[in-house]
């Protein structure tokens, strides 16, 4: 069974970028538009990873974060944080990511990481 | 000669030149609302010079005609009749010491009272009293004001030195030597002068009234200060900028009305302009009374007299308040704008990547699937373009520069090719409902098609952004009097009502917009505005928090159109 990846981000080009970027890796991708819908989303599917932007409307990524790390998964969903500012590692620190991408990032990287996380 | 204390005279017969009326009201009206602290007129020290010799020898004439003495005052007289004099023009004065080498002499209240504060060099006008006096009876008189009275402190001490000692020349002062006295106490000569005054007087009261009125519009703060710092004058701005009205910041010391934290930088400014260096670029920060806080920057120089003894400072204040909000927008503009930048910067790199990718590794996409991925990135380099195009109309727009191809249109058709466009998209998405509001009768306007397209398209996007949670957005057009109305409402989660004001700030986004991270650099409405501004229209905004959002667009409707509408009719 394919590994499946929730993306929760409320940009429609990068949501779109990102679910063909995966697919076309062999992954399965779920988009959620904010940190409410993904939560909405773990509801019904567990991800084996979770692509996280952080400044988003209704729910932005930090809140999101702090929600799914009281749902305590195991195990714990491996989580890769994309931001648009330069302190990605802080960022990523702060909401206990095990990853961060500053935008705009490259796709090997970007693959690299989640193949990583997914290992 | 008689001793001072049995011959002290029980009357003091003023002689009818020394009349305080007249004396006092030419001068005052003459000197009045002379600001030579700043202007640094010689004429002025020369004249009030003058005038205080004339009363000078007028006096000691006059007492010594009343004692009977055909002499030069002994020191005990002379210091009776300085302090005596004074009592009897209304100035409290009392004597503090006298030896043969100086009297001193402090007053509590000055017969020019709040005039001197506008004009300090009237304090000049005691010292050429007492000295000129002293020269005549001492053959040499040298006399310095330790505080000047028209800084608001009640207390000025004056010393006359009554020999040249090295104490006396080494004080900053005015000196007096006997043929500099000469006096003119009759009373024709003191008409004679008081002609001269008047003509003087009406010159400097030119002069000077000009250059108050310069300084009194002047768009910078302008104030002068004593070298306590006190505020000896302070413009029309500069009151404005503190909030303070009328006469109540003069006399005050200038760094006890800003916060306290303040207070060490602002008397190192004033100190080191004291000491000749001029400082500029200090900015401070100021509560002002209506509580707005305000930042200001404050340059500082010397006040020199006329022999380039510095008498004062002399600061200039600049409110950077708005400059700076400017700037602090601005860093967020690009803040904002680069945020903006990489998200669609990200999709076509990594939508690039990807296809490269493929082809590296010899999958050739079939054309559907690679007219999908390029639509994206097109779609990616649109939104880049867009952003690029509101950021050149807005600094056109600041150099003045907005050009209308404008043409007769139906506002109905621009209105709903938009719509029919968005619902597509709406449609796909199923969060929102779009409904379309339409008027049965043409609209016709005088506009240029794109740039109202782009306020349409704008407010409908916005519609759409701020209702994260879905809901009916609605267009609807209308004629309302003379105008042409557009409306387009959202029940998405609405404007603050203290943002309102602010909403067409180039670069202002409501709190709550910027606080949820909605996407967005606060340029859309301002270009809005600006858009319908240049066709004589009007946007406005009806907004409930949590309740949603209503603009209202108003373009003035085409009137030959109407007109022949009418005849039609009839």
């Amino acid at each position: 069974m394919s590994n499946l990846v929730l993306v929760i981000d409320d940009d429609p080009g990068l949501q779109e970028f990102l679910q063909i970027a995966l697919e076309a890796e062999g992954y399965e991708a779920v988009v959620a538009q904010d940190g409410r819908e993904g939560l909405e989303k773990l509801a019904t599917v567990t991800p084996n990873l979770i692509i996280l932007d952080l400044m988003m409307p209704r729910m932005n990524g930090y809140d999101f974060a702090k929600a799914l790390r009281q749902q305590e998964h195991q195990p714990s969903i491996p989580l890769l944080v994309l931001t648009a500012d330069s302190h990605a590692k802080e960022k990523a620190v702060t909401v206990g990511a095990d990853a961060a991408l500053t935008k705009p990032f490259d796709l090997v990287d970007l693959l690299e990481i989640i193949s990583r996380l997914l290992a | 000669m008689k001793s001072m204390d049995d011959t002290k005279p029980e009357r003091f017969t003023t002689p009818i030149a020394l009349n305080r009326d007249i004396f006092m009201r030419q001068l005052i009206a003459g000197l009045g609302h002379l600001n030579e602290g700043i202007l640094g007129s010689n004429l002025t020290g020369a004249y009030i010079m003058n005038v205080g010799l004339s009363m000078g020898a007028a006096i000691e004439e006059e007492y010594k005609h009343f004692w009977g003495i055909d002499r030069s005052f002994t020191l005990d007289e002379y210091a009776h009749v300085i302090v005596d004099l004074k009592q009897k023009i209304q100035g409290n004065f009392t004597l503090v010491s006298k030896d043969p080498l100086k009297v001193v002499v402090r007053t509590t209240s000055c017969p020019f009272d709040t005039l001197v504060r506008q004009s300090p060099s009237l304090c000049f006008m005691t010292s050429s009293v007492f000295g000129g006096i002293a020269a005549r009876n001492f053959g040499y008189a040298k006399v310095v004001l330790h505080q000047r009275i028209a800084l608001g402190d009640p207390g000025c001490y004056v010393t006359v030195y009554l020999q040249r000692t090295p104490e006396a020349q080494a004080a900053i002062g005015k000196e007096y030597v006997p043929d500099l006295t000469q006096a003119s106490p009759d009373i024709a000569e003191q008409l004679h002068l008081m002609e001269q005054v008047q003509h003087l007087r009406k010159q400097l009261g030119e002069t000077s009234s000009r250059w108050e009125e310069v300084m009194h519009e002047a768009a910078e703060a302008i104030a002068a200060f004593d070298l306590e710092g006190r505020v000896i004058y302070a413009n029309a701005r500069w009151r404005e900028l503190l909030g303070v009205e009328g006469e109540e910041i003069i006399g005050n010391v200038f760094e006890y009305l800003v916060p306290a934290e303040e207070q060490a930088s602002i008397h190192n400014v004033l100190e080191q302009a004291s000491q000749g260096k001029r400082t500029s670029g200090h900015m401070f920060r100021l509560q002002h009374r209506n509580g707005s806080l305000r930042i200001l920057r404050m340059s500082a120089g010397a006040i020199r007299d006329d022999r380039g003894h510095i008498v004062g400072t002399l600061g200039i204040v600049h409110d950077i308040t708005q400059e700076r909000e400017t700037q602090r927008l601005k860093d967020e503009l690009l803040t904002t704008t680069s945020h903006e930048l990489r998200t669609p910067v990200t999709t076509i790199r990594g939508m690039t990547q990807l296809l490269l990718r493929g082809l590296e590794r010899g999958n050739v996409p079939n054309p559907e699937v690679l007219a999908k991925r390029l639509q994206i990135i097109q779609k990616e380099t649109d939104r880049l373009a867009r952003l690029g195009a509101d950021l050149t109309d807005v600094t056109n727009l600041q150099l003045g520069i907005l050009t209308l191809h404008r043409e007769q249109h139906d506002l109905r058709t621009i209105v709903e090719n938009l719509v029919a466009i968005q619902r597509e998209v709406l449609d796909m998405n199923g969060r929102w409902v779009l409904t379309l509001q339409t008027s049965e009768h043409a609209l016709p306007a005088w506009v240029d098609r794109s740039r109202l397209e782009q306020v349409i398209s704008s407010l409908l996007d916005n519609a759409k952004k701020y209702s994260p949670e879905g809901g009916p957005i609605t267009v609807g057009m209308r004629r309302q009097g003379d105008n042409a109305q557009i409306y387009i409402s959202d029940a998405g989660i609405g404007i603050p009502e203290q943002d309102l004001p602010h909403l067409f700030t180039p670069f202002f986004r409501a709190s709550n917009a910027s606080s949820q991270h909605f996407p967005g650099i606060g340029l859309g409405l301002y270009l809005c505005q600006s858009i319908l501004q240049a066709h004589g229209g009007t946007i406005t905004v009806t907004s409930q928090e949590g309740q949603g959002t209503t603009f209202l667009l108003s373009l003035p409707g085409e009137q030959d159109e109407r007109q022949e509408q009418r005849e039609d009719q009839e």
